[in-house]
């Protein structure tokens, strides 16, 4: 399986203090969503500091076919 | 002895022609000519016929519209790279494989000619741009991959953000070549499998003939067409070519495009940071709530129970006033009398014949005594 993607965990991010945000939360759900906020914000982090870019040069040739 | 005649070639006009060809193309398989446009006709909206002159002279071209920069007017000053031929019906020509722009009132000229065209057929229309996505996880890099603009690309790109997939289209960002290896690493990007989520096109600063890749109308309309979101940055930032127009994003510089294409991660770290201690206050928050509607049920509860134990005290006093009320003393207290004899209540005088013995309750005490 392919490993989530900065965006999509960040969006999850997002959603978690959406929810952290409703007035009408469950405490345990805030509960939840605060400790799951903050596994996020950790990977994110980890993902920022240790992430490194591959660059991939392209066999072909653009000249003419 | 062979007369001069003799030594001569005699040939048909047919291996006339191909003699001439194949010797052209072995003394000059590729000419350059430079000079003025003049008698430039297009026919069925593909074939290309013109002449390039100077004072002195004036050689014919044939070419197809495939091969123009963009529109072209009659006196520009052409740079037309091609394969001399000698046709069996028309004549002597050059077959064209790239026309570039030469000087520079030309190369504004053409600019303005095609930005004009382009304009009207709604290429740089601000409905068409489309967002990039922010950060990317794959970009298509489309430059030369030994230019200094590659190089600062690359560096800001990976001060700024990590975990990027990017594939670079080495091509020629200058020259005769330029266009059609642009077009043809676009395509390549548009067609595969795994494609890229943005393409960036990006050259370093040049003169206005250095950058005429980027203002040709093949180029412009290759990025135009792009089904991937496309960022382009050509040139220093006063440099605004045709296919910077036809982008969804323009970068004025290469090194803007990659601060463009992702954000800073430092400033993302502290980002995440704050939302740490958002995290932390909107729990309180939540947690506060629910106390607060808590400590609410228990003042509803004390209130209630409150409420029910003054009934209940009232209701007491009540029923001790009603007590009181009943209660045989306090009749007694206001003179009546109980009688008893051997134990038992007196009710009747019948029941007091002379001799018996009573005892007589009265509120605040017994007596005995004899009935007479």
């Amino acid at each position: 399986m392919a490993e989530t993607s900065y965006a999509e965990l960040k969006n999850e991010l997002d959603k978690v203090l959406d929810s952290l945000q409703r007035d009408d939360i469950d405490v345990d759900d805030a509960l939840k969503s605060y400790e799951r906020g903050m596994e996020l914000v950790g990977l994110l982090e980890a993902r920022l500091k240790t992430a490194e870019n591959k660059i991939i040069k392209l066999k072909q040739k653009f000249d003419k076919a | 002895m062979r007369s001069v005649m003799d030594q001569s070639l005699r040939l048909s006009p047919a291996e006339f022609v191909a003699l001439i060809n194949a010797t052209l193309e072995y003394a000059y398989p590729r000419v350059v000519i430079e000079g003025e446009l003049a008698n430039f006709r297009v026919s069925k909206n593909r074939w290309v016929y013109f002449d390039i002159k100077d004072d002195e002279a004036s050689v014919k071209f044939f070419g197809t519209v495939y091969n123009l920069p963009g529109p072209l007017e009659e006196g520009m000053l052409l740079r037309v790279t091609g394969t001399p031929r000698l046709h069996p019906l028309y004549g002597f020509s050059v077959t064209v494989q790239a026309i570039e722009l030469s000087g520079e009132g030309t190369i504004k000229k053409a600019f303005a000619l095609l930005k004009a065209k382009l304009e009207k057929e709604g290429l740089f229309a601000p409905e068409r741009k489309r967002a990039l996505p922010y950060p990317p996880t794959k970009i298509g890099l489309i430059t030369s991959g030994e230019s200094a603009a590659y190089a600062d690309f690359i560096k800001i790109l990976s001060a700024r953000w990590g975990g990027l997939q990017i594939e670079l289209a080495d091509v020629q960002v200058q020259g005769e070549v330029a266009p059609g290896q642009l077009v043809r690493a676009l395509e390549h990007f548009n067609a595969g499998g795994e494609q890229p989520d943005v393409l960036a096109v990006i050259r370093g600063g040049g003169s206005a003939d250095d950058l005429q890749a980027f203002n040709s109308e093949i180029v412009t309309r290759a990025i135009a067409a792009s089904r991937i979101p496309t960022i382009v940055a050509i040139g220093h930032e006063i440099d605004v070519s045709l296919a910077e127009l036809a982008a969804d994003v323009r970068a004025s510089t290469p090194s803007n495009a990659a601060e463009l294409l992702v954000p800073d991660k430092s400033a993302i770290l502290q980002e995440l940071a704050g939302y740490k201690t958002e995290a932390g206050r909107l729990l309180n928050q939540a947690l506060r709530y629910h106390q607060d509607k808590l400590k609410t049920y228990a003042a509803d509860l004390q209130e209630s129970a409150s409420r029910l134990l003054k009934w209940q005290a009232d209701w007491l006093k009540q029923t001790a006033k009603l007590l009181e009320v009943i209660n045989p003393r306090h009749i007694l207290s206001r003179g009546y009398a109980v009688i008893r004899s051997k134990g038992n209540n007196i009710r009747s005088v019948k029941k007091l014949a002379k001799g018996t013995e009573i005892d007589i309750t009265l509120a605040d005490g017994n007596a005995q005594a004899k009935i007479q």
